[in-house]
């Protein structure tokens, strides 16, 4: 069954130079105990997406255009903040990319953990405490207890942000969104949170959506990947479809710029050309056309609407490749 | 002979603590490093977080004061050089800073940044500087046309270019690369590196290449240092590193790097090391890897091994470097 269902979302953030079309008109779903891969580089319109589904963006200068987000049923742009509250933190969660600025750094980790619960239920503070050292001895963290009772400037990155998700899991909620949850860790610590993500996906069966840069970290974690590129999906399919049968200009193109372990040294790498572009007045039209060497007439015309090859592989292309040699 | 020699070099940097700062002790950011450095060769200095690989390159280029040890340049030993007699030293040797935004000044325009090394470093005359500095933007594929724009009008790709020509001005010998480019997006990356390799098979110089990603320092050196808690742990030439990683903490990093390819990565077997680096203040006895090490026997806690020669060309210290082979 489908646990979220977003619909043909758009998110605008007004500025001096116009109306930046941060998220524009973007669908996709998650399926219960699911992993889902979002990809794409910085204002790729990835980490607003989740804002919106958390409620978190600031309004103004943001505002929702159009769409849809379901939940439940619900369409959680349409509840109230109180109604909102209260499925925040307890049915769907989120972890951020800094752990050095998301905690508060004068109260103690025990003093936030409990907050989440005194919000969401009413758990004695006993019982309170006993469930956070649980979750914490779950996730791993050495000596719970004493981190426990520690500020944060005691911790070091790696462990705060075990903290955090400790803090997102109190609840059992049915979505972690994780935006960018090892880009501030070094690689051996990004390997240990990895590894605990997915110990956390099979263990409690919740979904994740994993927002990243790294199409390494997607690669071994995510069931289905979405690529983004100026507020919009490229391509979206299941893992093996976005790297073997491989159908966007832009995904291609990412793929070819990483440089990856097995690479000669010396090798060229075959950048995209180019930079992403601007996303105030952004037209009615392809947005990657700029940097693409498969763009036509047609791809400065009109948008292309997502083409769908199987149920779960899709892409915004009209010239896309099939499975010749790409590069 | 080679262009740079480092020998034993230490970094200490003193910390006070307590209310009468009675309590002091010392972070050994860099303690005893030695490599050299070819002419026209990439050495790759890669490492986590707090290892010393800024401090080593930082120290090189004499923006930070070198405890002991000594750094020869062409034969010099530049440690004891004094601010005028530097100035012959500048011009062979310059640096590339991580951040974009940070490391030029917003309030000067491209066209005088670019002269400043010049004006302080050289004789030219203006005629001279402004024919260099439009030459400096062709060679970095920027047109000189933005020479009296700001910082401010140029994405992070773009100023990391600047920073590049700003190095190249007074066509150095070596150019110490900080991290130059790991605060930009994979797409952008890849056209820097390849930027920074045309532009070392054009002027022959010689790169201190520090990163802490390994496919990207795979790409760009001939030989790399693997550096764990202010030591050299390996050095090797970048196949040999590569193919036979000989030092555990060189295997343990090289296994936490996600590879994008997802069914290499489901057949992966990961070495992971648990816990997290130590502090360079107290540093752990013995091997200072130790306390993280898999393989971790009575002779590592209290011996401190030597970087050493092993069979296969490379240097690592580790006193099972051999039985470990393969593991």
């Amino acid at each position: 069954m489908k646990l979220l269902e977003v619909k043909d979302l758009g998110v605008e953030f007004k500025t001096d130079e116009g109306a930046v079309r941060a998220v524009d008109r973007v669908s996709f779903d998650l399926s219960e105990g699911e992993i889902l891969g979002i990809c794409g580089e910085s204002g790729s319109g990835k980490s607003v997406t989740c804002l919106t589904l958390m409620g978190l963006l600031p309004k103004p200068p943001a505002r929702v255009t159009s769409g849809s987000i379901l939940f439940n049923g619900r369409d959680l742009l349409k509840i109230t903040e109180a109604e909102l509250r209260d499925i925040r933190g307890k049915d769907i969660s989120m972890i951020f990319q800094d752990p050095f600025t998301s905690l508060n750094p004068y109260l103690k980790i025990s003093t936030q953990m409990m907050e989440v619960l005194e919000t969401h239920t009413n758990m004695k503070s006993r019982e309170a405490e006993k469930r956070c050292l649980d979750v914490l001895n779950q996730l791993g963290v050495p000596e719970a207890e004493h981190r426990f009772n520690a500020y944060p400037h005691q911790l070091s990155g790696g462990l705060k942000q075990r903290v955090m998700i400790g803090m997102s899991l109190l609840l059992q909620p049915k979505i972690l969104i994780a935006d960018e949850p090892t880009t501030a860790l070094d690689v051996t610590i990004q390997a240990q949170i990895l590894e605990l993500l997915k110990d956390i996906n099979k263990k409690f069966g919740t979904a994740i959506i994993l927002i990243t840069h790294d199409l390494g970290v997607v690669a071994g974690l995510c069931d289905r990947i979405q690529v983004m590129y100026a507020g919009r999906i490229a391509e979206k399919g299941t893992t093996d479809d976005i790297f073997y049968r491989t159908r966007h200009p832009y995904t291609v193109g990412l793929m070819n710029s990483i440089p990856s372990l097995e690479i000669e040294p010396g090798a060229r790498l075959n950048p995209i050309p180019g930079s992403p572009p601007d996303l105030t007045n952004i037209g009615d039209f392809c947005a990657f056309h700029y940097r693409c060497s498969r763009a036509e007439a047609p791809c400065r015309q009109k948008r292309p609407l997502l083409e769908h090859e199987t149920a779960d592989h899709g892409y915004e292309c009209y010239f896309p490749y099939k499975d010749e040699k790409k590069g | 002979m080679s262009l740079l020699e480092v020998k034993n070099l230490k970094v200490h940097f003193p910390v006070t603590r307590g209310i009468f700062k009675r309590d002091k002790r010392v972070v050994h950011a860099v303690d005893g490093v030695s490599f050299d450095i070819n002419e026209s060769e990439t050495l790759g200095l890669v490492g986590e977080s707090g290892c010393g690989k800024t401090t080593t390159g930082r120290s090189i280029v004499k923006l930070l004061k070198a405890t002991s040890g000594s750094i020869f340049f062409d034969g010099e030993d530049i440690l004891p050089l004094k601010r005028k007699q530097l100035i012959h030293f500048r011009k062979k040797c310059q640096i590339v800073f991580q951040n974009p935004y940070s490391s030029l000044d917003p309030r000067m325009t491209i066209g005088s940044i670019l002269s400043e090394p010049l004006k302080s470093l050289t004789s030219m005359s203006r005629r001279e500087r402004t024919d260099r500095v439009a030459a400096l933007l062709n060679e970095v594929n920027l047109s000189p046309k933005f020479l009296n724009r700001y910082p401010h009008e140029f994405s992070g790709g773009q100023r990391q270019r600047i920073n590049i020509a700003r190095a190249l001005s007074v066509s150095p010998k070596l150019i110490v690369a900080d991290e130059p480019v790991s605060a930009l997006d994979v797409s952008i990356q890849a056209q820097i590196i390849n930027l920074l390799q045309d532009l070392q098979a054009k002027f022959k110089m010689a790169y201190l290449f520090i990163a802490h990603d390994l496919s990207v320092v795979k790409t760009l050196s001939h030989r790399v240092a693997v550096m764990y808690l202010g030591k050299i742990v390996e050095i090797a030439p970048t196949k040999t590193l590569y193919a036979e990683p000989m030092h555990p903490y060189t295997k343990a990093l090289m296994s936490a790097v996600p590879i994008p390819d997802p069914k290499k990565e489901r057949l992966r077997k990961r070495m992971v090391v648990s816990g997290e680096i130590p502090s360079p203040i107290d540093l752990p006895s013995g091997c200072t890897f130790h306390p993280r090490c898999p393989f971790a026997k009575e002779r590592c806690r209290a011996v401190v091994p030597i970087l050493r020669k092993l069979p296969n060309g490379s240097h690592a210290s580790c006193h099972f470097a051999e039985e470990l082979m393969g593991k």
